[in-house]
């Protein structure tokens, strides 16, 4: 069964207070509109990490040439990319 | 002049060897870098049994250059890099001495006997593996029973401060994918996860995996004297767009200075083989 953009969103969150390196956000708060990059919770490093935990998660590979970098960083903008990707 | 389409086979080996000529230049030297290096190389020390040591990505010589006097006779020593330029500078350097050899090779093709090294050590060079796996294994075929290693290289938490500041300028020059691109060129790995690879090939009774954190402080001419170490990931943004990118990135680093000057901190994995 597909998943909605809120699971991905619950799950994604989950995933980045496990594993954003310490010391590298200015605090531990995280929603849907958080900038990872921005917010320092996770760096370039951390991004390959999460694009194979949700593809892991979602089944489908995350195309990224020609993503708007705006919403790349973004929580539900990274969701949103991965659940195009999965209905194409 | 940079193509925004341009792929290099592997650009950091390709960029290393455009810019080999600038790779001793002072403000590199001098800088934080420099300084890490000189403090590794220091550390090194050449037993007298030693009859074959190995520098793994051997940039210039400069390491082999300091090592090679200090050797007893009849210690072969030999230095391989990928990066054709590099390698040309080391030759140049080691000319004087007849007990020095430099090869075209990396850590995943040592171009050496199984079981001839005595000692292998490599400076801030591991970090550029293609291949964590097949580089153990070659390490492995290479290193004779009972050998020694001195592995330095970055860990995952390397410059953090000019990682969070620069960030968000290159995913903007670079966009997700390039950038993600970009960063699967270093292997940068926790100390945990460095003794996971490294068990793999060696006992654990030999084998150990320190680390350490460094912060530098220095002035932006100062720390960007070695950002010849870094272009290599910066290839792919088109050249129109480099200067304002460079720009950005020195106007963010700026934003980092404290009275002491700008920190870097050098996050140092030091693998470590010794005989049992």
């Amino acid at each position: 069964m597909a998943m909605s953009e809120a699971q991905l969103v619950d799950l994604v969150i989950e995933w980045v207070r496990s594993n954003h390196r310490p010391g590298n956000s200015r605090n531990g708060e995280i929603s849907a509109g958080t900038d990872l990059i921005a917010s320092g919770m996770l760096d370039s490093f951390g991004f390959i990490d999460l694009i194979v935990f949700i593809e892991t998660q979602s089944g489908c590979r995350i195309e990224l040439t020609d993503v708007d970098p705006s919403e790349f960083c973004i929580v539900k903008g990274l969701c949103r990319i991965t659940l195009r990707n999965q209905q194409n | 002049m940079t193509s925004p389409t341009l792929r290099l086979a592997n650009p950091i080996v390709e960029t290393y060897s455009r810019l080999a000529e600038h790779y001793d230049d002072e403000p590199n030297l001098h800088s934080c870098w420099g300084q890490a290096t000189d403090k590794a190389l220091g550390s090194i020390h050449i037993k007298d049994d030693y009859r074959l040591i190995l520098d793994v990505g051997c940039g210039t010589g400069r390491a082999l250059a300091r090592l090679v006097p200090r050797a007893k006779s009849g210690v072969q020593f030999v230095g391989i890099d990928p990066a054709e330029n590099m390698r040309n500078l080391a030759l140049g350097r080691l000319q004087p001495f007849r007990n020095v050899q430099i090869c075209n090779g990396s850590f995943e093709h040592i171009p050496l006997e199984t079981g001839s090294v005595d000692y292998l050590f490599s400076i801030f060079a591991f970090h550029w593996t293609t291949d964590p796996d097949a580089t153990v294994r070659e390490v492995q075929r290479v290193l004779k029973p009972g050998a020694e290693m001195d592995l330095f290289f970055i860990g995952r938490d390397n410059g953090r401060e000019f990682i969070q500041k620069t960030t968000p300028i290159f995913l903007k020059y670079m966009g997700p994918a390039l950038l993600l691109e970009s960063a699967r060129m270093r292997k940068q790995f926790t100390r945990e996860a460095a003794h996971q690879l490294f068990i793999k090939g060696f006992s654990t009774s030999e084998l150990s995996v320190d680390e350490s954190y460094q912060t530098y402080y220095d002035t932006l001419e100062g720390h960007w004297g070695w950002w010849v170490r870094i272009e290599g990931h910066f290839m792919r943004i088109p050249s129109a767009r480099k200067e304002q990118c460079d720009h950005e990135v020195k106007t963010a680093l700026q934003g980092l200075a404290q009275p002491e000057g700008i920190p870097y901190t050098i996050h140092q994995l030091h693998v470590r083989l010794r005989r049992g």
